[in-house]
């Protein structure tokens, strides 16, 4: 059918019809990408809220933990269990006895639900440690470890750090533990449990169906796992992502970009400098866009 | 006839001889490289093969081979004698060397957190350096001097237990005729947990030893002929190394073209206890620090392992890894 057999009437009204569908088409990719736009300005501002809360959490955290054990290493009973088992003699019985009463003290410090996994005590100048609440860490040596150098000055945290012995990510703080002359008596240190940390991070996400927020040191490796991570031994393989790599520059913004299962999502990464980790807040696209794609 | 396609032959020529004048020089050989490794064919040189199996020292012009290690290959001889033109060495191995006079010289560390453990079965419950008095400890070239520094830190003298070098076996592992088993938690170790032992581990870093792993080195005659090619091995090594690190699930297949009776469960369980080891998040693949050098050095002369003297900064050279990661 040729337009030229139609009336002028019936030209006229396509060309209208044509021009509102026209008019239409572009009112709705305008909306469209308004609201895609409005969407992702919103999720994003969620997600950074969430990173920022997640980051003083961490901090709030980590001050408390440094607090305790300072707390605990000016207590005048743990010093004085401390100088009975110096003062006595080496393998001697009243060096066992000193040395179970220093253990008693400890342990009310470390194990499950408590804030410490374990609390060691070191010798100033060895570093050799003298007590544990793990038996198993007795007669080991801290003497390059950053918790025993800066603990014998003042209150320190070591932030998250392989472990070698342990061969896994770990968190320990310490303070030194002083006569009242001010003599350095010993070095107190208090591993932390990361569960707690991947607990702290954990909590604010969940309110959405694929957010997720984790933490990846400085190798690139998970500390605290996301929420929807597939299996563990893909995060024992280290992130390489657009975001990871980016964060670990010591920057910190946003992104749209594939995440660690190649699966699209709005991504904030944030460097936490005190921490000296990353962190990783993000949500799938597919959730972030649902409405307006349905709307498309 | 003839004269009359006379002109046309010599224009011919002319053209040929034009085009050939025309076209690229022709690709210039690739400079044959040895590499002689510290052990077999396995996961803990991964990086080495990546860089080879991804052309990145195809791409440096090198083409190189490896020459497998083992408990009874002096590795350092090779390097010395020229038959092979870089080696991998532990870092203490180095030192010692040089302190006997023996011209290596290290270019960059890969394993910069020693892998080095010892294990024993857990009946036996050893769990201290000091359960191993009067026992017979099995030790590789690369292990021994660990174990001596480790040993003298906790005041227990070489006479008061013995080595024995033996390879890696799990048949002789299993027979229980040497208790302490001194070996690379990321490679034999590996093989241990795999085939269900209940192990005891004591850690040399517990106890004041803290030396760096498998290190890349050359001799100071070679680096001084050939600093272009030391430049380009490193660098395809280093970056190799680093694609290692970013894919470890790809390494079984390569380290399966070098070592095709491997298996590749426990090669990916090796490559992935390689990664904090290789990747302490501290600087870049292969770099070493001086303060390390010369805390090893200071170790293995306050434990009685270095004798002569020895200016530690011989030992090793940044000249390489300043000049890749500028």
């Amino acid at each position: 059918m040729k337009l030229g057999r139609l009336g002028l009437a019936a030209q006229l009204a396509l060309v209208f019809v044509l021009f509102a569908a026209g008019i239409l088409l572009v009112l709705g990719l305008l909306a469209y990408g308004s609201g895609r736009a409005g969407l992702q300005a919103a999720t994003e501002s969620e997600l950074l809220s969430k990173a920022v809360d997640i980051e003083t959490a961490l901090d709030r955290w980590v001050a408390e933990r440094r607090s305790d054990l300072t707390i605990f290493a000016s207590s005048p009973d743990l010093l004085n269990e401390m100088e009975a088992l110096a003062a006595a003699a080496p393998n001697s019985g009243a060096a066992a006895a000193a040395h179970a009463q220093l253990v008693r003290a400890l342990q009310p410090h470390a194990g499950a639900g408590r804030p410490y996994l374990v609390v060691l005590v070191l010798d100033p100048v060895t570093a050799q440690v003298l007590a544990a609440t793990d038996p198993t860490e007795e007669g080991k040596y801290r003497e390059n470890q950053p918790y025993f150098l800066n603990g014998r000055n003042g209150p320190y945290v070591q932030n998250v750090y392989y472990s070698t012995t342990l061969q896994r990510p770990a968190m320990t703080v310490s303070a030194p533990l002083r006569a009242a002359d001010g003599r350095l008596v010993a070095v107190l240190a208090g591993r932390i449990d990361l569960a707690e940390m991947n607990a702290i991070v954990q909590a604010r996400t969940g309110l959405r169906q694929t957010d997720e927020a984790f933490l990846v040191n400085s190798a690139h490796l998970i500390v605290t796992l996301p929420r929807q991570a597939p299996n563990v031994a893909v995060l024992q393989h280290g992130l390489y992502t657009a975001a990871v790599n980016q964060c670990l520059t010591q920057t910190s913004g946003v992104t749209s970009a594939p995440d660690y299962r190649g699966v699209p999502a709005l991504i904030v990464y944030r460097w936490l400098p005190e921490r000296k980790m990353c962190l990783i807040v993000k949500l799938d696209q597919a959730e972030a866009f649902a409405s307006v794609w349905a709307f498309g | 006839m003839r004269n009359a396609m006379r002109p046309l032959a010599i224009l011919s020529l002319a053209a040929v001889l034009s085009l050939a004048g025309c076209a690229p020089p022709p690709t210039p050989l690739p400079t044959p490289i040895t590499v002689q490794l510290a052990w077999t064919h396995q996961a803990q040189f991964a990086g080495l093969y990546a860089a080879e199996s991804n052309g990145l020292y195809a791409a440096e012009g090198l083409a190189v081979s490896f020459v497998e290690g083992g408990v009874e290959v002096d590795k350092l001889a090779p390097v010395l004698a020229g038959t092979a033109q870089f080696g991998v060495a532990s870092a203490d191995e180095l030192i010692l060397a040089r302190s006997q006079g023996l011209p290596v010289r290290a270019l960059a560390t890969i394993f910069r957190r020693s892998p080095i453990i010892f294990v024993s079965d857990a009946k036996l419950n050893f769990t201290r350096p000091q359960d191993f008095v009067g026992k017979t400890i099995r030790v590789s070239a690369n292990v021994v001097a660990t174990l001596r520094a480790m040993m003298a830190w906790v005041g227990i003298g070489p006479d008061q237990y013995t080595v024995v070098y033996l390879p890696s076996d799990l048949a002789l592992f299993d027979s229980g005729d040497v208790p302490v088993w001194g070996i690379f938690s990321s490679s034999f170790g590996v093989t241990l947990k795999q085939a269900g032992y209940q192990l005891n581990t004591v850690y040399p870093d517990d106890y004041g030893v803290h030396f760096y792993g498998d290190t890349l080195f050359t001799t100071d005659a070679y680096a001084a002929a050939h600093a272009d090619q030391v430049l380009r091995f490193v660098r395809a090594s280093l970056a190799g190394w680093t694609y290692a690190i970013e894919n470890p699930e790809a390494m079984p297949a390569v380290v399966q073209q070098y070592a095709p009776a491997a298996d590749p469960a426990i090669e990916d369980a090796q490559m992935l206890a390689n990664l904090p080891l290789v990747n302490t998040g501290e600087d870049h693949i292969g770099w070493m620090k001086p303060d390390a050098w010369a805390a090893m050095a200071v170790t293995l002369r306050t434990q009685g392992v270095l004798t002569q003297t020895l200016d530690v900064t011989q030992v090793y050279t940044l000249q390489y890894l300043e000049e890749i990661y500028k």
